[in-house]
C-alpha cells in the first residue's frame, strides 16, 4: 500500500503501550497489530478520530504517503 | 422471513444420509449384479431367467396393421399411437458373447450415475458444515461451489459421450442380430442416443457463476476484515 500508517513512530514518541492505545481507543489488540503493522486495507473514520484524540496528532501525522511500493 | 436456524446442519444431515444411502444401493447392486448369473445358472429352468437386465430404451415403430387405435365415439384415424417406447433386455449371463459384453458395459455405465450423486452430495455435504460453523465465503466454499459445476457439466458430457458410444454399439447388435416380427426397433433417441438433460446444464453453469459470487464476497469480506 503507497498509505502507510506512522502508528508506532507516534506511539514511540507518546511513550504509549498497544495494550493501552488499544484500551484508550477501544480496538482490539488484533485490529491495532494490523494498523501498526500496515497490513490494513482502509480505516474508519471513527477509528482515526479516536487514535487522534489519544495520540494528540493530526491525522496527517499518522498518515504518509510512500508513492508506489 | 425467519429462516431457520437449524437448516444448514439438518440439510448436512439429509446429504449424510443419502451419501450413505448412494454407497449402500451400490453395494447391493454390484452385489446382486454378480450374484443373479450365478443363481440364473443354479436356476436354468426359470423364464425369464434373473440375469436378464435392462440393455437400452427402444422405440417400437410398428408395421401398419399391427395393432388399431379406436376412441368411442370419435372417427376412425382421430387417435393413433406414435413413439411406442419398450425396454430391450438381454441375458449377461448369455452364451452371445457380443449380447454378454452389452450387458456388461451397460453395468458400467449404470454405476457412473451413483458415482456423480455421490461426488455432488458430498460437496454439498461439506458446504453445509461449513456454513453450520458460520463460514461462509470462504476459500474452500468457493472451491466446492465451482466443482460441483463442473462435476456436473463434466458428468453431462462424459455421459453424452459414453451413451453415444454405447448406443452405437447397442444399434449395431439390433441391426444385426435381433429379428422382431411386425416392428421395427430403434434406440431412444432422448434416453440413449443424446442423453443430455438440459436442466442439470443449466444448473451447472448457474454453480459456475455462484462460484464466481462466492469468490467475490471472499475479497469483500478480507477487504471488511482489514478495515479497521
Amino acid at each position: 500500500m503507497p498509505i502507510r500508517l506512522n502508528l508506532d513512530r507516534i506511539m514511540l514518541e507518546r511513550k504509549m503501550s498497544l495494550t493501552e492505545l488499544a484500551g484508550r481507543v477501544d480496538i482490539t489488540l488484533a485490529n491495532l497489530s494490523i494498523l501498526k503493522t500496515n497490513k490494513a486495507k482502509a480505516v474508519r473514520f471513527s477509528t482515526l478520530e479516536a487514535l487522534c484524540r489519544e495520540l494528540k496528532c493530526q491525522p496527517g501525522d499518522l498518515l504518509e504517503f510512500v508513492g508506489k511500493e | 422471513m425467519k429462516i431457520s436456524n437449524n437448516l444448514p446442519s439438518n440439510l448436512r444431515f439429509l446429504f449424510g444420509c443419502l451419501r450413505g444411502l448412494i454407497i449402500f444401493s451400490v453395494v447391493v447392486f454390484v452385489i446382486a449384479s454378480l450374484l443373479l448369473p450365478w443363481l440364473s445358472s443354479h436356476d436354468a429352468k426359470r423364464k425369464p431367467p434373473l440375469s436378464m437386465q435392462v440393455l437400452a430404451e427402444v422405440t417400437l415403430d410398428f408395421e401398419p396393421g399391427v395393432y388399431h387405435v379406436q376412441a368411442t365415439g370419435a372417427a376412425s384415424g382421430d387417435v393413433a399411437l406414435s413413439w411406442v417406447h419398450g425396454t430391450l433386455r438381454g441375458n449377461s449371463a448369455s452364451a452371445d458373447a457380443e449380447l454378454a459384453a452389452l450387458g456388461r458395459w451397460r453395468f458400467l455405465l449404470r454405476l457412473a450415475t451413483p458415482a456423480f450423486f455421490y461426488v455432488c452430495v458430498d460437496l454439498l455435504w461439506r458446504l453445509c458444515r461449513n456454513v453450520e460453523r458460520g463460514q461462509v465465503f470462504s476459500e474452500s466454499n468457493t472451491r466446492y461451489v465451482r466443482n460441483l459445476g463442473l462435476v456436473i457439466l463434466i458428468y453431462q458430457a462424459v455421459a453424452c459421450g459414453a451413451g453415444y458410444w454405447y448406443a452405437r454399439m447397442v444399434d449395431g447388435f439390433l441391426l444385426q442380430r435381433v429379428v422382431a416380427e411386425g416392428v421395427k426397433l430403434k434406440l431412444h433417441w432422448r434416453s440413449e442416443v443424446f442423453p443430455i438433460d438440459p436442466t442439470l446444464i443449466v444448473t451447472g453453469l448457474l454453480l459456475l457463476a455462484l462460484s464466481e459470487v462466492f469468490r467475490q464476497g471472499l475479497a469483500l469480506k478480507k477487504e471488511n476484515e482489514l478495515t479497521v
